[in-house]
C-alpha cells in the first residue's frame, strides 16, 4: 500500500468533528425537503398495541396519560395522534389526563390536530373526555385506583364527572379497559405499570421516547402489553393503521420523519466505519498491531 | 417565509443553540441563560397555580376558587391542609443556617412515607414480577395449535442465560476465577450489547430532535417544506 493512500486513510481520523456535523446537517436537511417515505411493518412490540385496541368494544373507556413535554413532542406526538385516531375509529372513549404540567398544552395540540380536525363530529364528554393535569405523580395513580372523583371533580370544561355520559360506568382505575401511557420521563409509563396496571390488572400499553425504550422493554410482555418505542415505533403504528384502514388517509407524520432519520443513520454509520478504519490503520502504523 | 414574530424569535433561538456545534459563543450563552431563566419562571408560576393554589389556598379559603373560575362551586374547608403546608414551610428554613435543622423533619417525613409506600409495590412489580418473567417453561407452546414456538423459546433461553451471566459479573464476593470467569465475561458482553442498544436508541432520539427542529426551520419559518 502506498504512503499516499495510508495518509489519506489516516487523515480521516483527523477531520474536525464540525465537518461531520455539517455533513449530517446537510444530509438531514435535504431529506427533510425531499420527504422520502419508506415502507414499514409493525414490530413484535407494536403489533400487540394495534391488536389490543382492535379488540376493544365500542364505548370502552380508555385512560390516556399525556406525560410528555414539548421537548419530546417530535417523538411522542406522532404516536399519540395515531393511537387516539385508532381509538376513536374503534369507537372507544378516550379519557385524557396528565401527570406532567405541560400535558395540558400537549392536549391542546392533540385536540387541534386530531379531535377537532379529524373527528369534529364527536362530542366532548360523550365520546372523549379531558380531565387535565394533576400534581402528585404516582400518588395521583394511587388515588385513581381507589376513586376517580377523589382527584377529579369535573372535566376541563367544568362539567361534573356525574354529568359526563361517557364516564357513567367509570368510578376507579380498575373500570377502564386499557391504560395508554405516553411518556417522556418520570412520572410516566413505569409508574403506570407499577401503581396502575399491576395492582388493578388493567392492561397497560405505552409509548415512549427512543431513550426510554430499552428500560420499558423489560416489562414486555408480562406487565406491559405493548410498546410503541420512539419515532420508529410511531412509524410502524402509522403503517399498521394505513394498511388496516386504507380508506382513512391520515397523514403519516412519523413515517415522513423516518426518512431523514434513516438518512442520518446511514451517514453516522459511514462515519463510524471510516473512523474505525482510520483508527486501526493508525494503531498498526504505530506498531500496536491491534486494538487492546 | 413566516411573518409571525414568535416564529422568527423561535427560529433565532434555535439557530443560537445550534451555533454551539461550531463552538461556545455569546449567542449560545444568551439562549442558554434565557432558557434557564424562562424555565425557572414558568415552573414557578405553574407550580403555584397548579399545586399550591388548588391544594392549599383553595382548601383553606374556599372562596379563592372563584379567583380562577367565577362559576366554580365552593369546596369544603379542609384545615388539615395546614399540616403539609407547615411542613413545606419548614423545608424553606434551610435558607436560614440557625434554623436549618428544622428542615430535617419534613425531609424525614417525605423520605419515610415515600419509602414505606413504594417498597412493597416496587419489590412486587420490579423484582418478583421480573424474576417470574425471566423464569419460564423450557419450551414455549403456542396456545393456538399446541406446537412449539421455537423462536420465542430460544429468545427466552438467551434472555435467561444473559440475566444469569450479568448477575455473575456483578457478584464481587469472589473474584472472577475458575468456572466463573467465562460466565462473567459473557455477562460483560451482554452488558455491552445492552449499552450499545441503549446508545443507539439515544442517538435515534437526538436525531428526531434535529429533524423536528429542521422541520420547524424549513417549514414553519422558511416555508420550504
Amino acid at each position: 500500500m502506498s504512503d499516499a493512500r495510508v495518509n489519506w486513510v489516516e487523515r480521516l481520523g483527523l477531520i474536525d468533528r464540525r465537518w461531520l456535523y455539517l455533513v449530517l446537517l446537510i444530509s438531514v436537511a435535504v431529506a427533510v425537503v425531499v420527504r422520502p417515505l419508506f415502507p414499514d411493518t409493525p414490530s413484535t412490540f407494536v403489533q400487540p398495541v394495534v391488536d389490543r385496541i382492535e379488540s376493544l368494544e365500542p364505548g370502552s373507556p380508555v385512560l390516556i396519560s399525556l406525560d410528555y413535554s414539548p421537548a419530546a413532542a417530535p417523538e411522542i406526538e406522532p404516536m399519540a395522534f395515531a393511537l387516539v385516531r385508532h381509538l376513536l375509529m374503534r369507537g372507544a372513549h378516550p379519557v385524557f389526563i396528565s401527570l406532567f404540567p405541560e400535558g395540558s398544552a400537549m392536549f391542546q395540540r392533540l385536540h387541534a390536530d386530531v379531535l377537532a380536525a379529524d373527528f369534529g363530529d364527536l362530542e366532548a364528554g360523550r365520546h372523549w373526555t379531558n380531565l387535565g393535569y394533576k400534581a402528585g405523580g404516582r400518588m395521583v395513580i394511587n388515588a385513581l385506583r381507589q376513586d376517580l372523583s377523589a382527584m377529579y371533580h369535573a372535566d376541563m370544561d367544568g362539567r361534573p364527572l356525574a354529568d359526563l355520559p361517557g364516564l357513567t360506568d367509570c368510578s376507579r382505575l380498575g373500570d377502564f379497559s386499557l391504560i395508554v401511557a405516553l411518556t417522556s420521563g418520570t412520572p410516566g409509563l413505569k409508574e403506570w405499570i407499577l401503581y396502575g396496571g399491576d395492582p388493578t390488572g388493567v392492561p397497560v400499553v405505552g409509548g415512549c421516547t427512543g431513550i426510554g425504550t430499552p428500560e420499558y422493554l423489560a416489562y414486555f410482555p408480562g406487565q406491559l402489553s405493548g410498546l410503541v418505542g420512539g419515532l420508529k415505533g410511531a412509524s410502524e403504528y402509522e403503517a399498521a393503521l394505513a394498511s388496516r384502514y386504507p380508506e382513512r388517509a391520515f397523514p403519516r407524520r412519523a413515517g415522513r420523519v423516518m426518512g431523514p432519520q434513516t438518512v442520518a443513520h446511514v451517514v453516522i454509520l459511514v462515519f463510524l466505519v471510516l473512523g474505525n478504519v482510520a483508527y486501526l490503520r493508525g494503531r498498526r502504523r504505530e506498531g500496536g498491531g491491534g486494538v487492546s | 417565509m413566516s411573518t409571525s414574530f414568535e416564529v422568527w424569535l423561535a427560529a433565532a433561538l434555535t439557530l443560537m443553540v445550534l451555533s454551539f456545534l461550531w463552538r461556545d459563543n455569546p449567542f449560545y450563552k444568551f439562549a442558554e441563560h434565557l432558557f434557564v431563566g424562562v424555565s425557572a419562571g414558568y415552573w414557578m408560576v405553574l407550580g403555584f397555580w397548579t399545586t399550591l393554589w388548588p391544594n392549599a389556598v383553595v382548601k383553606l379559603v374556599p372562596a379563592a376558587a372563584r379567583v380562577t373560575d367565577p362559576a366554580a362551586a365552593l369546596p369544603d374547608r379542609e384545615p388539615l391542609v395546614l399540616i403539609p403546608l407547615g411542613l413545606g414551610c419548614l423545608m424553606l428554613l434551610r435558607l436560614w443556617p440557625r434554623l436549618s435543622w428544622l428542615s430535617r423533619w419534613p425531609t424525614a417525613f417525605a423520605v419515610g412515607t415515600t419509602l414505606g409506600y413504594n417498597l412493597v409495590r416496587t419489590l412486587r412489580s420490579d423484582l418478583l414480577s421480573q424474576i417470574h418473567a425471566a423464569i419460564m417453561p423450557g419450551l414455549l407452546i403456542r396456545a393456538v395449535d399446541g406446537s412449539v414456538a421455537w423462536g420465542a423459546t430460544v429468545n427466552q433461553w438467551v434472555l435467561l442465560a444473559g440475566t444469569v451471566c450479568c448477575l455473575v459479573y456483578f457478584t464481587f464476593t469472589r473474584g472472577d476465577r475458575g468456572a466463573r470467569a467465562p460466565l462473567a465475561r459473557a455477562g460483560l458482553m451482554v452488558l455491552m450489547v445492552a449499552f450499545g442498544a441503549s446508545f443507539a436508541y439515544a442517538v435515534m432520539s437526538r436525531i428526531t430532535q434535529l429533524v423536528g427542529r429542521l422541520h420547524f426551520l424549513l417549514g414553519d419559518w422558511l416555508g420550504i417544506v
